[in-house]
């Protein structure tokens, strides 16, 4: 069961923007997905580190304490962990970040405000396009 | 408004959005005082929960929102490193607390009242807060909970079904009946336990900290120091003490007022406090405690003090019988009184103290005065803890009933014979090597003419001071829900508020603070 369900983890400290994340789950029907919630950089990698199976994380990079990029840098440094898309979320006025972002590692970034179609749009792309199988 | 997908998350945006805005708000006003090397990290929190606040009302489609967010972000830069001046951020966030409002159509959380701060009368939007956040453990343990009384009731149900089939003739029918019974009062007894666990759990879910009003504060202080031209600090502690939903918009109410009150007339210019020695910063405490029946909220300044001698003579001079008052600083709470020739109606003294009292009285609680002077004065704010639910001691007289908070009861007994006597007419008896005044609930309550000379005796206390409640009747302990009482009905002497019986009937529960303060009754059939 689990091989088949794709693992998500979506890491944003807004409640608000963790909700929009379980209800836009909740409609995305391509692929079954499983999605986990951290809610700040250190929990994430706590997360990732109890399931490095994961197949995608959605990272927000304006938190507090850890932010998004040094997050993402933790994860590329971890061996166990390198096969993890890695997409980055943020505001169109932080786009200076999302490249740095992208060239650290990051494999897309997301803007906000997205609707669920738009994340959807991106998930199909990740978790079902042949690159995402991994060969 | 356009299609919003994310329409059904507008509580939780509402919720997160007021947090944010009380958290940029504290670092904001906490600049002002703050030592160079917090300076950065406050400002860049700031900065990141307001790139969080415009992110997540562009997600919620709120574009009036998101624009208002964005220009504060624009004048939080151009306010520069040291950030000295913030008041247009500022000025930008008390525009989008009010675009808030509207946007949840009304729902907001409640602040500290700003009252009637010059600019910004309109924009008071300390509302009831329609939702709580309920942590998913605490909504396991619930349904854990819940189903236990499940069980409880099947074993019942069983052990009550099989009573009759029981047959009177064999053997055991001694020994299997009292089994049964045995396991209904087993079941029985679970179950009341289960409803007592499940009842504090969900009063428990009722609390939330009152740390939540504790930003708004921040920001009173900031604006209204400035308006008077005072330098404060303000120093909280005990954010993390529970109060009941119900109670947080009182008690924001009355913080407001009592901080303001603080700011504006406590605290003294910084020029006289250098002189008497005094650091030029004013500091203003709010210390909160949990109680195992009451909150209590200090609003503390290190001011000059009440000049109570003083406080007397503008009484008499305004033609209040100050020999009425024992304790002089109570006049402070006379409708309209105010010490500054000036009435300054805003500042919550005058018209705001006594209302803030009455407010807090008729929840239950009560307001202290303590002032020394050179060294400050201090308001000690008592709120009950829970509003829902009391222990009550039901009692009657006449054939009505009467709920007595258990908290206030230290003894009760049948009348002995002889016992009460009478001084002047009122009734008084002996207790403990000394005598209390009585005062019969049925004269008290227009259905009797006489003193009773038999029956119960209830003794209470409340505030040091006991009296003895006569009544026929006591009927036992038992949980209340407490009901305020109608507006209408104004300020009842003695009487707290209303409750429901489990038989439908409204009964009255009793104010012991203000029946240990009434006059001894005297009998009506003195001087006929």
């Amino acid at each position: 069961m689990a091989s088949t369900k794709k693992r998500v983890l979506a890491v944003d400290d807004s409640t608000l923007l963790q909700r929009m994340y379980e209800m836009s789950f909740k409609i995305y029907t391509t692929v079954p997905v499983e999605l986990a919630i951290a809610s700040d950089g250190q929990d994430a990698l706590t997360r990732l580190a109890e399931h490095p199976d994961t197949d995608l994380v959605l990272l927000d990079i304006n938190m507090p304490g850890m932010t998004g990029l040094e997050c993402l840098e933790r994860i590329r440094k971890e061996p166990a962990l390198k096969r993890i898309r890695v997409i980055l979320v943020s505001t169109e006025d932080h786009r200076s970040d999302v490249e740095r972002g992208v060239a650290a590692g990051a494999v897309a970034y997301l803007i906000k405000p997205f609707t669920p179609q738009q994340l959807h749009e991106l998930l199909d792309d990740m978790l079902v396009s042949k690159r995402a199988n991994g060969r | 408004m356009s299609a919003n997908p994310f329409e059904a998350l507008l509580q939780e945006f509402l919720l997160e959005a007021h947090e944010r805005l009380q958290r940029i708000e504290d670092r904001l006003v906490r600049l002002r005082t703050a030592a160079p090397a917090a300076r950065p990290t406050l400002l860049a929190d700031a900065a990141r929960e307001l790139h969080t606040l415009k992110g997540n009302s562009g997600m919620m489609g709120l574009a009036e929102l998101q624009g208002i967010a964005h220009g504060a972000e624009e004048e939080l830069k151009s306010a520069g490193p040291d950030a000295i001046d913030v008041s247009a951020v500022l000025g930008s966030l008390d525009r989008f607390r009010v675009a808030l409002h509207a946007a949840g159509g009304g729902t907001a959380a409640p602040t500290a009242s700003r009252g009637a701060a010059p600019g910004r009368a309109a924009e008071d939007v300390d509302l009831a807060l329609g939702s709580v956040r309920v942590p998913f453990g605490a909504l396991d343990e619930l349904i854990d909970l819940v189903s236990e009384v499940v069980l409880f009731r099947n074993r019942l149900a069983t052990a009550i079904s099989a009573g009759p089939r029981l047959d009177p003739n064999a053997a055991d029918y001694a020994e299997a009946s009292r089994a049964a019974w045995m396991e209904i009062r087993h079941a029985y007894g679970g179950l009341g336990r289960t409803l007592d666990v499940i009842q504090d759990r969900v009063l428990r879910l009722r609390m939330v900290p009152l740390g939540s009003l504790f930003g708004s504060l921040n920001r009173l202080v900031f604006d209204e120091s400035a308006r008077v031209g005072k330098d404060v600090r303000l120093e909280t502690r005990g954010g993390d003490t529970p109060l009941d939903k119900a109670l947080l918009e009182l008690a924001g109410e009355a913080l407001g007022h009592l901080v303001r009150n603080a700011v504006v007339h406590g605290l003294e210019a910084p020029a006289r406090r250098a002189q008497a020695g005094k650091s030029r910063i004013g500091t203003v405490r709010v210390l909160a405690s949990a109680g195992a029946e009451a909150v209590q909220i200090e609003v503390a300044d290190d001011g000059a003090g009440i000049d109570q001698a003083a406080l007397r003579r503008i009484a008499e001079a305004r033609g209040i019988e100050t020999a009425k008052f024992p304790n002089i600083l109570s006049v402070l709470f006379l409708p309209g009184f105010s010490t500054q020739r000036e009435a300054d109606m805003s500042a919550g003294r005058g018209v705001g103290l006594s209302a803030v009292q009455e407010a807090v009285r008729r929840r239950g609680g009560r307001i202290e005065i303590l002032t020394e002077p050179g060294r400050g004065t201090t308001f000690l704010l008592h709120l009950p803890l829970s509003v829902s639910i009391a222990r009550a001691l039901l009692v009657r007289a006449d054939g009505e009933d009467y709920a007595l908070p258990l908290a206030s009861v230290v003894d009760s007994r049948r009348l002995r014979c002889g016992e009460s006597h009478r001084v002047n007419n009122a009734g008084v008896m002996r207790w403990r090597e000394r005598t209390i005044p009585l005062l019969d609930l049925g004269c008290s309550f227009g259905t009797a003419r006489a003193m009773r000379e038999s029956g119960y005796v209830i003794v209470i206390e409340a505030q040091g001071k006991q009296r003895g409640l006569l009544a026929d009747q006591i009927r036992g302990i038992q949980e209340v829900v407490v009901k305020g009482l109608d507006p209408i009905v104004g300020d009842a002497p003695g009487i707290a508020g209303s409750t429901v019986l489990g038989d439908g009937r409204a009964i009255l529960i009793l104010d012991p603070r203000s029946l240990v303060e009434a006059a001894p009754f005297v009998e009506a059939e003195v001087g006929v």
